[in-house]
C-alpha cells in the first residue's frame, strides 16, 4: 500500500497543496486538510478507479473532507491571517504579482467569507480551468447546480471587491 | 473592473507557488492500541482527584503537580482563551499526554521556551478509548512572557487538540528544564463546538486526566474534574 502511495503522493502533492491552500483561510487548516485527504485515499484506494484520473479522484476525498471539518474551519474565518508572517508569505506565494498587494489580501478576506460550497467551486474553477460537468462530477452535483454557483461565487466575489 | 481582471486575480490566487506539504501516515496501530490499554489502566488506577489545591507525586525522585489556577473561574467571551485552569510542575519530565476524559473539554498546552510540542501531526494519534481521531480543534493562543494573549505559532508553539485524543510535549534532543506547563481548558458541547461563555447554559461535568512520562520512563497519572455551568468553570473536587 505505501509503495504506490508514495509516487501518488509525489505527483500529486504539490496540486493538493494548493487546492487545500485555496480552500482554507490559513496555512495549518490547510496542512489538516492535506494530511486527511491523503489519509482517507489510502484507505479508499480499493474503491479508485484507475480508468479515471487520479487528480479528480482526490480532489474529491478532499472536497468531501473539506465539508466534513466544516465547522471548524468556518469558526476561524474572522481569523483572516494570524500574523504579518503569515500575511507576507501569502502575499509572495502569489505567482502573478501584477495587481496591488492590498487587492489580494481584499480577495483573501473575501474567499474567507464565502460560503464553503460557491468557496468549493471557484477554486477548483480557477485551479485546473474545470468544465462544469467536472466540477459536478468532482463536487458531487448536478451540473446546472455547479453553474449556477460558479455564478453566484463570481458575482459574489466581484462585488466585495469593486470589480463590477 | 473588467473580468479578464478578476479571472486573472482569481488565477493567480488559486495557483499560490505553496511548497508542499508533509504527509506523515498515523502511528503504528499498535502503538495506539498499547496508548489505549494504558489509558484503560491509568483510567481505572486514577485515585488522584485535585482542584483548587495540588496534587503532588506519590513516590520516588520523580514527580509532578498538577495546580488548579483558582477554584472558579468566571469567563466573558474575551478572557476564555486567557483561562488557564490547570499548571502542570515539574521536574526531569519527558512527555505529557492529557486528554477530556468525557469528551467535554479541548485541551491544549500552552508550551514554553523549553519544550517543543511534538510533530504537528501528533494529535492525529487515536485517542485512548475511542475511534474517532479527526482533529477538530485549534486553540491559536496563548500567553506570552508578559501574561498577554497572542496567537500562537501552531506548529511549534502549542498543540492541537481534540477532546479524545491526547497531546505531547517532547524534546527529543534535550531534556527540557522548564517547570511549568499550562493547559488550556475550552468547553465543547456534544456537537463538538466550543461553547463560549454566553452558551454555558448546560451543565458538563469533565475529568481532565494528565499523564507525565519522566526522563527514565516512569509515568504518573493525575486527573482533574471541571465543571462548565452558567459563565463559569468549576474546578470541582468531585470525581
Amino acid at each position: 500500500m505505501k509503495k504506490p502511495f508514495d509516487k501518488y503522493i509525489a505527483q500529486y502533492g504539490l496540486s493538493l497543496t494548493k487546492l487545500c491552500s485555496s480552500l482554507c483561510s490559513n496555512r495549518y487548516d490547510a496542512e489538516d486538510l492535506y494530511q486527511s485527504t491523503w489519509e482517507k485515499a489510502m484507505k479508499k484506494i480499493k474503491l479508485y478507479d484507475a480508468d479515471k484520473p487520479f487528480e479528480k479522484w482526490l480532489f474529491s476525498i478532499c472536497i468531501n473532507t473539506y465539508r466534513d471539518n466544516l465547522k471548524r474551519f468556518d469558526r476561524k474565518k474572522v481569523l483572516k491571517f494570524s500574523s504579518d508572517e503569515e500575511q507576507q508569505r501569502f502575499l509572495s506565494s502569489i505567482p502573478d504579482f501584477s495587481f496591488d498587494k492590498d487587492e489580494y489580501i481584499a480577495l483573501h478576506e473575501a474567499m474567507s467569507k464565502l460560503p464553503s460550497d460557491l468557496k468549493e467551486i471557484i477554486v477548483l474553477y480557477y485551479f485546473r480551468d474545470y468544465t462544469l460537468k467536472e466540477l459536478s462530477e468532482i463536487l458531487g452535483i448536478p451540473e446546472g447546480t455547479a453553474k449556477s454557483r460558479l455564478y453566484k461565487s463570481r458575482d459574489i466575489l466581484r462585488k466585495e471587491l469593486n470589480y463590477e | 473592473m473588467n473580468n479578464d481582471k478578476f479571472d486573472k486575480m482569481m488565477s493567480s490566487y488559486c495557483n499560490r507557488e505553496v511548497e508542499t506539504f508533509e504527509f506523515s501516515e498515523k502511528k503504528n496501530p499498535i502503538k495506539r492500541i498499547s496508548l489505549i490499554a494504558a489509558a484503560l489502566v491509568l483510567v481505572f488506577l486514577s485515585v488522584i482527584i485535585l482542584s483548587p489545591g495540588k496534587a503532588t507525586s506519590d513516590s520516588g525522585e520523580n514527580s509532578f503537580t498538577l495546580t488548579a489556577s483558582a477554584a472558579e473561574v468566571e469567563c466573558s467571551v474575551e478572557e476564555i482563551f486567557n483561562a488557564t485552569p490547570f499548571i502542570i510542575e515539574g521536574e526531569n519530565i519527558q512527555k505529557i499526554c492529557a486528554y477530556s476524559k468525557d469528551g467535554h473539554t479541548s485541551i491544549a498546552f500552552g508550551a514554553t521556551k523549553n519544550y517543543n510540542v511534538t510533530d504537528k501531526y501528533q494529535y492525529k494519534n487515536s485517542p485512548p478509548g475511542s475511534d474517532v481521531p479527526d482533529p477538530l480543534f485549534v486553540i491559536p493562543y496563548i500567553k506570552d512572557e508578559n501574561g498577554k494573549l497572542i496567537k500562537a505559532n501552531l506548529s511549534t508553539e502549542i498543540a492541537r487538540q481534540t477532546p479524545y485524543t491526547y497531546v505531547e510535549i517532547v524534546d527529543e534532543n534535550k531534556k527540557p528544564d522548564s517547570k511549568h506547563i499550562p493547559i488550556i481548558c475550552m468547553p465543547i458541547n456534544e456537537n463538538k463546538e466550543y461553547l463560549l461563555p454566553e452558551k454555558f447554559s448546560t451543565k458538563y461535568n469533565d475529568t481532565i486526566v494528565v499523564e507525565v512520562t519522566f526522563a527514565n520512563g516512569e509515568k504518573q497519572t493525575k486527573t482533574a474534574t471541571i465543571v462548565y455551568e452558567g459563565s463559569k468553570m468549576k474546578f470541582d473536587t468531585t470525581p
